[in-house]
């Protein structure tokens, strides 16, 4: 008789205690070999010398390249043993000739294929180039490496392949392996260790251990340097693995038990759906997991189904697996046999009819060996013992349905959700059905079905996990992210600053891509920028104010024949709603680029909706920050106001209705791509909106200059844009039609939004916001009359910027202290305001006082206050400062 | 000589859950399937019939039909010590497979 040893640190080796036991042949009921028996202290020495290989990087630590190349060589010694491997597992397992001769050839694509998908195209690494944290930018790098130490416990039914599925994964992603097999069948697995040696795998990197499943498999489960399980076997089995693993926290994935539905549908060509079902469930006498062991029909044709499946199944010879005229071999034992033989006897006590089978076959000369009938039950409910409970045998429960929807129902009631079939001449109704069943795997006409690409494993009870394909790869290896951030700095760390007194951050990335063309009548370069864009088809978005006021139709003059169309719909505060219905303009006109003419809500609105014409569906899809990849659809703005700044910034504030509130893009992808300030699109700007547009520059302007994020760049944006404010203003006030003075206006604007974009606002801008969204009070107007009062509120935090912002404002502080100095930049500001006849109370705009506590709590959340000069982390403070401005 | 060897806290279990449940204090022993490969053997409340072999236990019943005896011998019933209903161990003198006694099983009844 052959003699085969544990394969433990690439030696051949009798088990510790001696013990072994005999395997047989299930098609004589004859031992075939003796093996050596492993017991406690042979799978903990497995363990150590699987340990001990990994953590050596013996293998973990090769190159996906060079473990492919010794992967290739693996599969050469398979293939050198492949007559062997095939005729021991015919002999051990009871696979009929004509499975086990291919499967060797299926070992040997599996190992070739899964280890060239690991070297060349599995995502070992990954650059992360948005990953979505605004607050700690930097380099984000995602490695996957390999696990340890991955145990294997195989079934008795396809031992070998089953080996191949555990062992080549596992090596493949580099870690090292100890195999259970299973003690029926432990012969084939042995076999392949033999080629592993063969192929030079180094000591340690596989072990081979057959023997009890309920010692060695308590030890490989609980054994603290294993680092996963992959089971394969029973449910019940399958759990107690998972229990004991957890104790530890071990990888686990479970390939368990299945009781799967094989649908005809009434449109099914008839001799097809009867080949598939019959295959289905008795290919390999029915020892398959995922075999589909529920054949459901539908009633009318149930008869006709029943009884062409009867004489279909007659047809099968059952005979010795070796003999190339058998369909179906032997049961693999005698346990087997008597499992099968007491559930054909609860189908028959439960009332299904036993339509054929049913009984042991006797082969005349093997009367050792297990051999059962196909066996067909019919008019079985699905709530039986024999439709609920996997029997693993030559049975099948035939079950009537009565349309698509019932059949889904019965296929679905089960705790199992393996595999499944249907059989159809409908490819859409059979899509629609496998999208419906709740299972791992859906043939269509067809069944048992693999591919190395493609992952296997179930839902509910019958697993956790996917073996083969990308997937199954996947399984074998754990993340890791590295990140590096931008700055290398204390003091530019805004996470580390939560535990500081100093919010100060000092670092900054300067971004401000937007080509500026400014001066009187520049708009006429319009025409150039959209060439240079390459661009043909500009759309322009506007409103009905700036539309009316004869400004879009001279935009649409200088654009010639490249403007296709002008939408004016776009509201104040823009929402989610007039973003999608300015894009479906947009779509119809096939636009290729976008012209926004007006204010803040019509340029904040056409970068909404340049992101979403470039990335499809709705705007609320894209409200995030700093997600995007790569430039968006081109965006030219032509603003109409002095104030937003939002020409040359990369954020865009959009209302949405479902969060309550405003919410954002922020991205340096937003940034439009050109900006043409000329004054003749600001002279008719009327006196209210002139200075409260005015007051949002400046309020921009002192918070980018007071921010935590302020930098020197930023700084001298800021100061020049104060400066042109406080000497502009009063003059165009006074003078509206002063075209220099206008200009300067919008050059100050867009300074101070190059400042902010970059340096961001403060407190001012978060009660803004809240007056804006609870209130509809104008952004420029809110800025404008908190400002001051915000001003006053930082003068600790902000002493010397603040004492800047006087001087900006023309305010000699050459007699005053510093904190004075900094008071008197609210002053001034008000002075301004006065001046200009600048709203200064809330209370005139409508605003009620009961309203202010909750604007308070809204302005606390709002992303704005983060980066205030003075921390805010107290609603009655904010409170406080709403009633200051009442 | 006894067939089952069952612990005085198991039988006191068993007793409390079939109490429970309102069913007659006698237990069967099967053969289930969990899925997959390798069978196991498990309780069901249920009536012994006339050809099963029975034992008593205190006031419960215990009974196991002959042909799983041939097969497994005597069983050895245990449970572990909280009042989880899925924890009988059931091993035998010849165990049914090579996981004999790893999973619990639950009493079932149908």
């Amino acid at each position: 008789m052959e003699q085969y040893k544990l394969f433990i640190n690439n030696e051949f080796v009798n088990s510790e205690n001696g013990a072994s036991f005999e395997v047989i042949d299930p098609g004589t009921g004859a031992p075939i070999a003796e093996v050596q028996k492993a017991g406690t202290k042979d799978a903990q020495t497995a363990v150590q010398a699987a340990r001990h290989a990994f953590d050596s990087g013996i293998w973990s630590g090769l190159t996906p390249a060079q473990r492919l190349a010794k992967m290739l060589d693996f599969a050469d010694q398979i293939a050198q043993q492949g007559l062997r491997l095939a005729m021991t597992e015919s002999m051990n397992a009871g696979h009929i000739m004509g499975l086990a001769k291919v499967e060797p050839l299926l070992g040997i694509g599996f190992t070739r294929n899964m280890s060239n998908y690991m070297a060349t195209k599995f995502p070992w690494t990954e650059e992360v180039p948005c990953s979505g944290n605004v607050f700690s930018p930097g380099r984000e790098t995602i490695r996957r490496e390999s696990l340890g130490v991955c145990a294997g416990i195989i079934p008795w039914n396809f031992p070998m392949t089953m080996a191949f599925w555990k062992i080549i994964p596992a090596l493949a992603m580099g870690n090292t392996v100890v195999l259970k097999p299973a003690s029926a069948t432990p012969l084939t697995a042995l076999i392949i260790g033999e080629a592993a040696k063969a192929a030079g795998i180094p000591a340690g990197v596989l072990n081979i251990i057959p023997g009890s499943g309920s010692e060695i498999g308590k030890i490989l489960c609980t054994h603290k340097d294993v680092d996963k399980v992959a089971f394969t076997g029973s449910t019940d089995v399958g759990k107690r693995i998972m229990q004991m693993a957890s104790e530890t926290i071990k990888k686990v994935t479970l390939e368990l038990g299945g009781k799967s539905a094989n649908i005809i549908l009434d449109d099914a060509d008839m001799d097809l759906a009867v080949e598939g079902a019959v295959f289905g469930t008795f290919f390999h006498q029915g020892q398959i997991c995922e075999s589909g062991t529920r054949v459901l029909v539908p009633a009318g044709k149930y008869d006709e189904f029943v009884d062409k499946m009867k004489k279909r199944t007659e047809a099968i010879r059952v005979g010795y697996q070796l003999d190339g005229n058998s369909h179906m071999g032997p049961l693999v034992n005698g346990q087997q046999m008597a499992t099968v033989e007491n559930y054909v006897r609860i189908g028959k006590e439960e009332g299904a009819q036993l339509v054929t089978g049913g009984k042991r076959i006797t082969i005349e000369g093997l009367e050792g060996g297990f051999y059962y009938a196909p066996t067909i039950f019919a008019d079985v409910k699905n709530s039986m013992r024999i439709a609920q409970e996997e029997i693993f045998g030559p049975v099948v429960c035939v079950i009537k349905y009565q349309d698509d929807d019932d059949a889904i129902s019965i296929a679905n009631d089960s705790i199992y959700g393996l595999g499944g079939g249907i059989f159809t001449s409908n490819p859409k109704r059979a899509e629609h059905i496998a999208r419906s069943v709740k299972t791992g795997t859906m043939w269509i006409n067809n069944y048992h079905v693999f591919s190395d690409m493609t992952p296997f494993g179930g839902y509910k009870q019958s697993g956790v996990g996917r073996e083969m394909g990308a997937a199954g790869l996947h399984e074998y290896t754990q993340i890791k992210r590295i990140h590096m951030p931008t700055h290398s700095d204390k003091q530019t760390n805004m996470n580390f600053s939560l535990m500081s007194d100093n919010k100060k951050i000092e670092g900054f990335a300067y971004i401000a891509p937007t080509r500026l063309m400014v001066g009187k009548g520049v708009l006429t370069a319009i025409h150039k920028v959209v060439t240079d864009l390459k661009c043909k088809r500009a759309l322009i978005l506007t409103d009905k104010g700036v539309k009316q006021a004869g400004l879009a139709a001279m935009v649409e003059n200088a654009l010639i024949d490249f403007c296709v169309g002008m939408y004016d719909e776009i509201p104040p505060d823009p929402d989610l709603a007039a973003i999608d219905a300015a894009c479906a303009y947009a779509r119809d006109v096939q636009a290729d680029c976008i012209v926004s003419v007006g204010g803040g809500s019509v340029i904040d609105s056409a970068k909404a909706a340049c992101v979403t014409l470039t990335n499809g569906g709705t705007a609320n899809e894209h409200l995030n920050l700093m997600m995007l990849q790569g430039p968006q659809m081109p965006h030219i703005c032509v603003p109409t106001t002095s104030g937003t700044g939002s020409e040359v910034t990369n954020i865009a504030v959009i209302t949405s209705n479902g969060a309550g509130r405003k919410l954002f893009i922020a991205d340096p992808w937003i940034t439009p791509n050109a900006a043409i300030l000329d004054p003749k699109m600001t002279v008719t700007l009327p006196r209210m909106m002139t200075v409260t547009t005015a007051m949002d520059a400046m309020t921009h302007a002192v918070e980018a200059l007071t921010s935590i994020m302020s930098n020197p760049v930023c700084d001298g944006h800021a100061i020049h844009a104060i400066k042109l404010i406080q000497e502009n203003l009063p003059i165009v006030v006074a003078e509206p039609g002063n075209e220099k003075a206008r200009l300067n206006l919008q050059v100050a604007a867009t300074m101070a939004g190059w400042a902010f974009t970059i340096a961001q606002v403060g407190l001012a801008h978060g009660m803004a916001h809240s007056l804006g969204t609870l209130h509809h009070l104008p952004h420029g107007a809110a800025c404008g009359i908190i400002l001051p009062k915000v001003m006053r509120y930082n003068v600790d935090h902000a002493t010397d910027k603040l004492a800047s912002v006087t001087q900006a404002m023309g305010v000699d502080t050459r007699q005053m202290d510093p904190r004075e100095a900094a008071l008197a930049a609210a002053d001034a500001i008000e002075a301004l305001m006065k001046s200009v006849e600048h709203p200064l109370s809330l209370s005139g705009q409508g605003v009620k006082e009961d309203d202010l506590l909750m604007c308070a709590f809204h302005a606390i959340a709002d992303t704005a206050t983060l980066f205030n000069a003075r921390p805010v982390n107290d609603p009655n403070e904010v409170f406080e400062l709403y009633k200051q401005a009442f | 000589m006894p067939v089952f060897y069952v612990d005085s806290q198991t039988v006191q279990k068993i007793q409390r859950f079939l109490a429970q449940k309102g069913l007659a204090c006698c237990v069967r022993v099967e053969i289930r399937s969990s899925g997959c490969c390798d069978a196991a053997l498990g309780l069901m409340a249920q009536e012994a019939v006339e050809t099963d072999i029975v034992e008593q236990h205190d006031s419960l019943q215990i009974a196991m039909p002959l042909d799983i005896y041939q097969i497994v011998g005597g069983i050895t019933i245990s449970s572990s010590d909280d009042e989880t209903p899925q924890d009988y161990f059931l091993t035998s003198e010849k165990p049914l497979n090579e996981w004999s006694g790893f999973a619990p099983c639950s009493i079932n009844i149908y």
